[in-house]
C-alpha cells in the first residue's frame, strides 16, 4: 500500500503548532517560577518581619538584650551604678516609722516626707544666702525630712539617670541638699563631665523631669563606649551637641550607635534575607519611649524594608522585678532586684 | 486492518484550548497567593502602626506645649478642642500620619461599607506620611532635634510606598471628655511651698474680698519683686519681714501656738471620721490662711541665711522657728491641695509629689450655647462634681497671656461660665464597651488615582496651630502646623512645595507675610499635597470615577479614655 508523506503545508502546521504549545508552556512554567519565587521572597520577608515583630515586643517586654537573666555573660548592667545593679527598697506601711539609711519606695506620695522641701530658686553655692533649707530636708544629718533626698541620690548613684525616672514619682522636683546645704553636682551646675543636668536655659534651680528632659535624651544602653565611661548615669544633650564635641559617651555619634542590636532567627538559612532589629530605651523631651527598628535587606538586590516604630514595654523599675536577685527570673517567694 | 487517523486539525485546536484554559487557570490563582503575602506584609506594618498610634494616645500630654491653655471667653480656647480621642490624636503631626482627601476616601468600598459609614459619621480615614521617621524620632520626641543632630537612620525608612497604600481609622462612638482645665483659667495654677507673696497673688487678695488684705499688702510690698534680693542681704528687714507674715498669719485667722515672738501655725489635726463638714475649717481650710502661712514659712527660713557679718547669723530658736514654720505651712498646704480640690484660691504646691491634681470638668451639653460675640464661636457651659448650681470657690481669674498680651479680666465670663452640673457625669459608673473603639486597617492603592496629588489637603484641627481661629497667634513659638504642611504644593503650578522655612523664623517681621491669600493658601493645602513626598506632582492612571476596593487588614480594640493622663511616668 502506499503511503502518503506528509505534505509541506502539514510538517510547517505542526510545527507552528509544536512551538506554540512549547511557548505556551515555557512561558507557563517561567511564570510558576517566577511567581513562586515572589511568594517565596514574601513570604520569607514576611517571617522575617513577622519574627522581627515579635522579637522586639519580646524585648520591650523583658529586656533580655540589656540583662539576660538566663546568661550570667549577658548582664553588663548589673554592676554599681548601672540600671541592673540590685538596691534594696523597703515599703512601709503608712505611718510606721523608717529606720535611718532606708530606701522607701512608698505609693504614700502624701507623706510630708515625699515632698521636696529645698529653696526653689537656686542649687549653687550661694542658696544659703536665701535660707538654709537643709534644716528641714537634706540627705543627712539631724533634718526632720530625708526621704525624698535619699531617693533621688541613691537611685542616681546605684542605678542612674534612666532609672531615676522610673523610680521618681511622676513631679518629682530632681534636687537635694546634704547636711550642709551644699547641692551634688548632678542637681546643680551645668558641667561638661559625664553628668550633663543643665537644660541649655543657663538656670540654676531644682528642675522636673519635663526641664530635664527637655532637649536631652537619657538611655539605657550596654554599648560598651557608654558603659565604660559610666555613661548609663548621663545624658545626651540634643541641642549642644549640635556641631561641639562633649568629652563624655554622648556624643551624636555614641549616641547612634547605641541602640541594643538584637538577632531574631539567628539559625535562619543563608540564602534568606538580613535581619536587623535594634531597640533603643529612651526617656527623652517629656515622655519614656522604646524605638524599634527593623530592617530586611535582600542578599540579591541589596533591597531594605525598614519599619520604626515606638511601642509602650515594661519599664525599667519592672524589668527589675522580672529578676531573681541572685540569678535566672523571679520565682515566687525570693526577692527580686528591688527586694 | 483498521485504518489508523492521525488527529484532526480540530481535535488539536480542541486540545490547544482545553490546555490553554488550564493554563491560565493556574496562572490567575497565581496573583492570589501573592495577595495573601501582600495582605500579609500590611498586617506586620499595620500591627506595628497601631502600637505606635497607642502608645502615643496613652502618652499624649507630652506633646501639648506650645498650645493656648486660656482665653478670654469661653468659645475662644482652641486647645479644649484637643480631647483625648484617638482619631483626634491621629491628626497630631508628630505621630506621622495624614488624612485622606474625603474625596478618595468616598470612592472605597470596604467590607460592611465600614469606610463608607465612617465617612458619613465625620470620620476621616489617614495614610502615613511619606516621611516616615516624622512618625518615628519625633514620636520618641527627640524630635526634629535628634534627626538635626545625629542624623539617626537619616533617609534610610524604605518602606515608604508600600507603608502609605495602608489606611487607617478608628470607627465606633467618640465619648464626651473632660475638659483638660477651664477654658479660660487652666486652673490649678503651682507654686512652691514656701516662696514670698505673689503680685497675682495680691489681686486675687484684693479683688476676692478676703480679709487681712491689709496685712497681706504689707507682706507684699517689702518682698515682692524688685526688692526680693534686697531683703535677704538685711537681717534687720527680715526679722521685719517675719513680723508683717506673722500679723498676716494672726489676722487670716491662723491659730498659732508657742511663746510671743515665735508664734507658730498650729499644725492641721488628723481629719475626722465620717463625713466632713463643708464649714469644718480644719478640713477644707480657706485659701487666704494657706497663702498666709507659706509667707510666714518663706519669712522664717530666710532669716536662717548666711550672712557676710556672723553676728547676724540666726539663733538656734530662730532656726528651730523656721523648721516649725515650715513643717506646719506645707502640712497645712497638703491638707488644703488634697480636700479642697475645687477651691481655687490658693496654688497647689508644686513641690508635692502627687502627680498633678487636676479638678474634673466637662462641657454640659444640654447647657445653653455662650460666645464670646454676635457670630462668633460657641461654647457650652462648664460644669463640675459639686452639688447642684455650686461653682469652685474664690476661682481666680487668668493670669496668664492671650498671644502676646496679658490676658483681659475674665472674673466675670468665667462666673457666668458654669452649668447647674446636673449633666456631669465624669465619675459615673460605665462599662468596658462604653470605651471601646476599633482601630481599623485597610489597604488600598489609592495613589493610583489621577487626583491623589491634585486635590486640596483635608481640614484639619486649628488646635494644633499657632493662630486661633480669630486669626490671632496663641503659641509662644509658631510650631504648630496642618499635619501635611511640608508637603503642601505652594501655588496652583505645583511645581514647589509650601516653603515651611517661614514659620520656624521667629520673627515678627513675618506676619505679614501670614497674613497673605497666597500664604495661607499653602498653609492649608489648598493646591493639593506631593503626598508620595518625591517632589513633584504626579497624576495617577486610574480616573476619579473609579471605584476602589479597600481590603481590611486588621482590627484591633481599644480602650477610649475620657481624661487626659499619662501612662509612662
Amino acid at each position: 500500500m502506499r503511503r502518503r508523506a506528509y505534505t509541506l503545508i502539514e510538517l510547517m502546521i505542526a510545527t507552528a503548532l509544536g512551538l506554540t504549545i512549547c511557548a505556551a508552556a515555557y512561558a507557563c512554567v517561567r511564570l510558576c517560577a517566577q511567581v513562586s519565587s515572589t511568594t517565596a521572597r514574601l513570604s520569607d520577608e514576611n517571617r522575617l518581619l513577622r519574627a522581627g515583630y515579635l522579637a522586639a515586643l519580646d524585648e520591650v517586654d523583658f529586656w533580655t538584650s540589656v540583662d539576660d537573666p538566663g546568661d550570667a555573660t549577658r548582664q553588663k548592667l548589673r554592676s554599681a551604678g548601672r540600671p541592673f545593679h540590685p538596691l534594696r527598697f523597703v515599703a512601709p506601711a503608712p505611718g510606721a516609722p523608717t529606720a535611718p539609711g532606708d530606701l522607701v519606695l512608698s505609693p504614700d506620695q502624701s507623706h510630708p516626707e515625699a515632698a521636696f522641701r529645698g529653696l526653689p530658686i537656686r542649687n549653687d553655692a550661694v542658696a544659703n544666702e536665701y535660707g538654709r533649707y537643709e534644716l528641714v530636708a537634706a540627705s543627712g544629718g539631724t533634718a526632720p525630712n530625708q526621704r525624698q533626698a535619699r531617693l533621688l541620690n541613691q537611685v542616681f548613684d546605684r542605678l542612674g539617670f534612666y532609672a531615676l525616672f522610673s523610680y521618681a514619682p511622676a513631679n518629682t522636683i530632681y534636687s537635694s541638699v546634704d547636711e550642709t546645704g551644699a547641692t551634688p553636682s548632678i542637681w546643680s551646675r551645668y558641667v561638661t563631665g559625664p553628668y550633663h543636668v543643665s537644660t541649655n536655659e543657663g538656670v540654676c534651680a531644682p528642675r522636673d523631669f519635663t526641664c530635664l528632659s527637655n532637649g536631652a535624651i537619657y538611655q539605657v544602653t550596654t554599648h560598651p563606649s557608654v558603659v565604660d565611661a559610666d555613661g548609663n548615669k548621663a545624658r545626651f544633650d540634643v541641642w549642644n551637641s549640635i556641631g561641639q564635641a562633649w568629652p563624655d559617651p554622648w556624643t551624636a555619634a555614641g549616641f547612634a550607635g547605641s541602640e541594643e542590636l538584637i538577632a531574631p532567627m539567628p539559625l535562619r538559612p543563608s540564602h534568606w534575607p538580613a535581619l536587623a532589629l535594634a531597640v533603643r530605651r529612651v526617656c527623652a523631651t517629656f515622655r519614656r519611649a522604646n524605638q524599634v527598628s527593623l530592617t530586611v535587606r535582600s542578599p540579591v538586590s541589596g533591597e531594605a524594608i525598614k519599619l520604626n516604630w515606638i511601642v509602650a514595654g515594661t519599664t525599667l523599675r519592672g524589668a527589675r522585678r522580672q529578676r531573681d536577685a541572685v540569678a535566672g527570673w523571679k520565682v515566687a517567694g525570693r526577692p527580686s532586684l528591688d527586694e | 486492518m483498521r485504518r489508523r487517523h492521525a488527529m484532526t486539525l480540530f481535535e488539536i485546536a480542541i486540545s490547544l484550548a482545553i490546555l490553554s484554559t488550564a493554563v491560565l487557570t493556574v496562572a490567575l490563582s497565581f496573583p492570589v497567593g501573592v495577595r495573601a503575602q501582600r495582605l500579609a506584609r500590611f498586617q506586620v506594618y499595620a500591627s506595628a502602626k497601631v502600637l505606635e498610634i497607642v502608645d502615643a494616645y496613652v502618652d499624649e500630654q507630652h506633646l501639648r506645649k506650645h498650645r493656648q491653655v486660656e482665653s478670654e471667653h469661653l468659645a475662644q480656647n482652641t486647645a479644649m478642642q484637643w480631647v483625648p480621642d484617638i482619631d483626634r490624636k491621629m491628626e497630631d503631626p508628630n505621630l506621622g500620619l495624614l488624612p485622606l482627601p474625603r474625596a478618595i476616601a468616598e470612592r472605597l468600598d470596604s467590607d460592611g461599607d465600614e469606610i463608607a459609614r465612617l465617612i458619613a459619621d465625620g470620620g476621616r480615614i489617614f495614610f502615613c506620611t511619606p516621611l516616615s521617621y516624622g512618625g518615628t524620632t519625633d514620636q520618641v520626641a527627640a524630635g526634629y532635634f535628634m534627626t538635626f543632630g545625629v542624623q539617626v537612620g537619616a533617609l534610610a525608612y524604605q518602606a515608604v510606598a508600600q507603608n502609605q497604600s495602608l489606611l487607617i481609622g478608628v470607627i465606633g462612638n467618640a465619648q464626651q471628655n473632660a475638659l483638660p482645665n477651664h477654658p479660660c483659667v487652666a486652673w490649678p495654677y503651682h507654686d512652691w511651698y514656701p516662696a514670698p507673696a505673689q503680685e497675682r497673688e495680691r489681686l486675687e487678695w484684693l479683688e476676692q474680698g478676703w480679709p487681712a488684705y491689709g496685712e497681706f499688702l504689707a507682706v507684699c510690698t517689702l518682698v515682692s519683686g524688685p526688692t526680693y534680693e534686697a531683703v535677704h542681704r538685711d537681717p534687720l528687714v527680715i526679722d521685719d519681714y517675719i513680723r508683717r507674715a506673722r500679723a498676716l498669719v494672726q489676722a487670716a485667722g491662723v491659730a498659732t501656738t508657742g511663746m510671743a515672738g515665735f508664734e507658730v501655725p498650729v499644725p492641721p489635726p488628723a481629719l475626722p471620721t465620717g463625713t466632713w463638714a463643708d464649714t469644718d475649717l480644719d478640713v477644707f481650710p480657706p485659701p487666704w490662711r494657706i497663702l498666709a502661712m507659706r509667707c510666714l514659712a518663706h519669712a522664717a527660713m530666710a532669716r536662717t541665711a548666711a550672712f557676710p557679718n556672723p553676728a547676724d547669723e540666726a539663733t538656734p530658736a530662730q532656726r528651730a522657728y523656721a523648721v516649725d514654720c515650715h513643717e506646719a505651712a506645707l502640712a497645712w498646704a497638703q491638707r488644703y491641695a488634697s480636700t479642697s480640690i475645687y477651691d481655687w484660691g490658693a496654688p497647689r504646691p508644686l513641690n508635692r509629689q502627687t502627680a498633678f491634681d487636676f479638678p474634673l470638668l466637662q462641657y454640659d451639653l444640654f447647657s445653653p450655647l455662650v460666645t464670646s460675640a454676635p457670630g462668633g464661636d460657641v461654647s457650652h457651659l462648664i460644669g463640675c462634681p459639686l452639688p447642684p448650681n455650686r461653682a469652685p470657690a474664690n476661682a481666680w481669674r487668668s493670669h496668664g497671656d492671650h498671644g502676646w498680651n496679658p490676658m483681659p479680666d475674665n472674673r466675670a465670663r468665667i462666673a457666668a461660665g458654669w452649668s447647674d452640673n446636673r449633666a456631669f457625669n465624669l465619675t459615673a459608673p460605665f462599662t468596658a464597651s462604653d470605651r471601646t473603639r476599633r482601630i481599623v486597617c485597610w489597604a488600598a492603592d489609592w495613589q493610583a488615582y489621577e487626583d491623589a496629588e491634585e486635590l486640596p489637603a483635608e481640614a484639619t484641627s486649628s488646635d494644633n496651630a499657632f493662630l486661633d481661629s480669630q486669626g490671632v497667634q496663641v503659641s509662644a513659638e509658631r510650631t504648630g502646623y496642618p499635619p501635611g504642611a511640608w508637603f503642601h504644593f505652594e501655588d496652583a503650578a505645583r511645581s514647589s512645595v509650601f516653603d515651611v522655612a517661614l514659620h520656624t523664623v521667629l520673627h515678627t517681621a513675618h506676619y505679614a507675610q501670614w497674613n497673605t491669600a497666597a500664604y495661607k493658601a499653602g498653609y492649608l493645602g489648598i493646591h493639593g499635597a506631593d503626598r508620595n513626598g518625591n517632589g513633584r506632582f504626579d497624576r495617577g492612571p486610574l480616573p476619579r470615577s473609579a471605584r476602589m476596593r479597600a481590603t481590611t487588614v486588621v482590627q484591633y480594640d481599644v480602650y477610649d479614655r475620657r481624661f487626659l493622663s499619662g501612662l509612662h511616668y
